[in-house]
């Protein structure tokens, strides 16, 4: 594997693992909300258009919402699921 | 007392036999006969003789529910003045499965499970009263953490506003939670109910999201929820709300005195496509991202719409933005804009005629106004102090997080349906004039080959990443059985 993909994705793989943390700090936010565009924009260099769906785009927003909200653990669908036995 | 020697009382002994009877599914007349059988053998205990009596015994709990009849067409809820109706009043349709309604047996019926009476049974209790003030007495803000919503902004932007509600610690605040679910299991997939949860954010975090903290409000028949119809079916829930803001008169068990108990929902949580049947924000289509509202980042291409133009985020004077090979252009527009308050006002105002139900034979679409993002005005801002939340929808990390992880494994290992990249693709690249060395190559004779993509694994890679997801061990309960998937995907590459 290319080490420029294989960085972005560990990158994301990062975000995404730090974002998920049962306590956040502000300035820890405040630091990830730069960084996310530029992973993005790596992943743009790499894979074609077609693979940037709605989803991909909303982890951009992931930040805002962290900091208005509070952890990721009080609005996400884990104890839904999970009480619906689907998960 | 059951027995006079037992430990059990005859309350608890008809809550563990209901228990077993729901666990193992044991039919009515089943149970009912096995009632029969224990009271005539033990005449001296006072044992139910029936399902029905000892559902009497537990129903002085009032965790009952209300059973509400709805039209086949989703039109109306039979209930308060329309109690007594035998028929729709809009489309006709009768309310009755059999059309003389002689057994009135219900064509569709939402039971609604009251909110109030379970509020007001949380204060019933000294410890769960006490509990219910954590986020304001006990709780310890650390600088610069994030550890429980009340450290949100959101939540302090809401105490800055209705400050008389912050000043009671009492005063519940709740999250909104909804998914649709299949009764049926994996025996049929065309019918799915929808569930509505109610979560109380007061509690601390080792108690906030515990299942058996959640309220459930509403469950609403299948066979299938569209958009616009989730509206009537919230009404009875809404109302309750609506009472609840103003202020409901509650015995407090740790003063002893009654006070007016308030709440409000302060945010919902559901995933990405039923962010737009509870809101009726649109999630699909050019303006398919809900956080920007003004100037998406989308691009038409060949088959699809894509979301692409990141660099919109980054710093006006950021070297890549002025780099050709994104996608061919140099970018100089800034972030995409959310609407202000009055925009969003406008946006709602112009779809307020967009009422619930539906005929089935009304297949008219309707054409949308360019830059229209909202399809209609949820029942949620009939609450006075929706409009000035400042989260009222959470975009689910959940399902984002797996969406993007299935999209990369399924290009990496190139798996038929999974993958992002196909031969349109490529043709959208030479559309945009960037990269070239993916492009189709011409073999001559008319006939093209599709050159290997850097982001693809060659044959060898994937066996190696097979045979290493195959020895990775994860702790009991937390992940299926990846050898068994790993199998699957062995056979699509035997060839």
């Amino acid at each position: 594997m290319h080490k420029q993909i294989y960085e972005a994705i560990a990158e994301l793989g990062n975000f995404f693992q730090q974002i998920c943390a049962k306590k956040l700090k502000l300035d820890v936010l405040n630091r990830m909300r730069g960084e996310i565009p530029i992973i993005l924009c790596k992943l743009e260099k790499i894979f074609p258009p077609a693979f940037f769906d709605v989803m991909v785009h909303l982890s951009i927003h992931l930040i805002d919402d962290a900091i208005l909200r509070g952890p990721v653990q009080y609005g996400w669908m884990y104890p839904v699921e999970r009480r619906l036995l689907t998960l | 007392m059951l027995h006079p020697d037992g430990p059990y009382t005859k309350f608890s002994f008809v809550v563990k036999l209901l228990h077993i009877k729901s666990f193992y599914r044991i039919s009515n007349v089943g149970f009912s006969a096995f009632l029969d059988l224990l009271s005539s053998v033990f005449p001296n205990c006072c044992i139910p003789t029936s399902y029905d009596e000892a559902k009497k015994v537990i129903r002085a709990l009032g965790l009952g529910y209300e059973s509400i009849h709805v039209c086949p067409n989703n039109f109306v809820l039979f209930r308060k003045e329309l109690a007594k109706k035998d028929a729709c009043p809009i489309c006709k349709a009768s309310r009755w499965k059999d059309g003389d309604g002689r057994r009135q047996i219900p064509e569709k019926v939402l039971r609604h499970f009251p909110l109030i009476p379970r509020l007001k049974r949380m204060f019933g209790s000294k410890e769960l009263s006490a509990e219910a003030q954590w986020h304001k007495l006990k709780r310890k803000p650390v600088d610069n953490e994030l550890s429980h919503p009340a450290d949100g902004e959101a939540w302090k932007d809401f105490d800055s506003k209705y400050e008389w509600f912050a000043n009671d610690a009492r005063n519940v605040r709740l999250g909104l939670a909804t998914d649709g679910f299949n009764p049926f299991g994996k025996m049929s997939s065309s019918y799915s109910m929808w569930l509505v949860f109610l979560i109380p954010y007061n509690f601390p975090p080792w108690q906030c999201m515990e299942q058996s903290n959640f309220m459930m409000c509403l469950l609403i028949p299948g066979p299938a929820c569209s958009g616009k119809d989730m509206d009537l079916f919230l009404q009875p829930l809404v109302e309750e709300l609506l009472d609840l803001w103003s202020g409901v008169p509650t015995f407090d068990a740790l003063t002893g005195k009654e006070f007016d108990l308030h709440a409000a929902v302060i945010w919902c949580i559901h995933d990405y496509p039923a962010l737009s049947t509870l809101s009726g924000r649109v999630t699909r289509g050019y303006y398919a991202c809900v956080p920007c509202d003004k100037h998406p980042c989308y691009k038409r291409l060949r088959n699809k719409i894509c979301y692409i133009g990141h660099r919109r985020f980054l710093p006006a004077d950021h070297i890549w933005r002025r780099k050709k090979d994104f996608d061919g252009q140099t970018e100089e527009r800034a972030q995409p804009e959310e609407f202000t308050h009055d925009e969003y006002m406008q946006q709602l105002a112009r779809v307020e005629h967009v009422k619930p139900g539906d005929h089935p034979n009304n297949k008219k679409r309707k054409r949308v106004e360019e830059g229209q993002c909202w399809k209609r005005r949820s029942t949620l801002w009939d609450l006075p102090y929706w409009s000035t939340l400042k989260l009222r929808h959470n975009i689910d990390v959940m399902h984002i997080e797996k969406n993007i992880c299935e999209a990369l494994l399924g290009t990496f290992l190139d798996i038929a349906g999974k993958s992002k990249d196909s031969i349109s693709v490529r043709l959208d690249l030479e559309d945009m004039g960037i990269r070239k060395n993916l492009h189709l190559k011409d073999d001559g004779n008319s006939s093209y080959s599709v050159p290997h993509a850097p982001y693809m694994m060659t044959k060898a890679q994937i066996s190696a990443f097979c045979s290493f997801i195959k020895n990775v061990k994860f702790p009991d309960g937390y992940a299926s059985n990846l050898a068994s998937v790993l199998v699957l995907m062995n056979a699509n590459y035997k060839h």
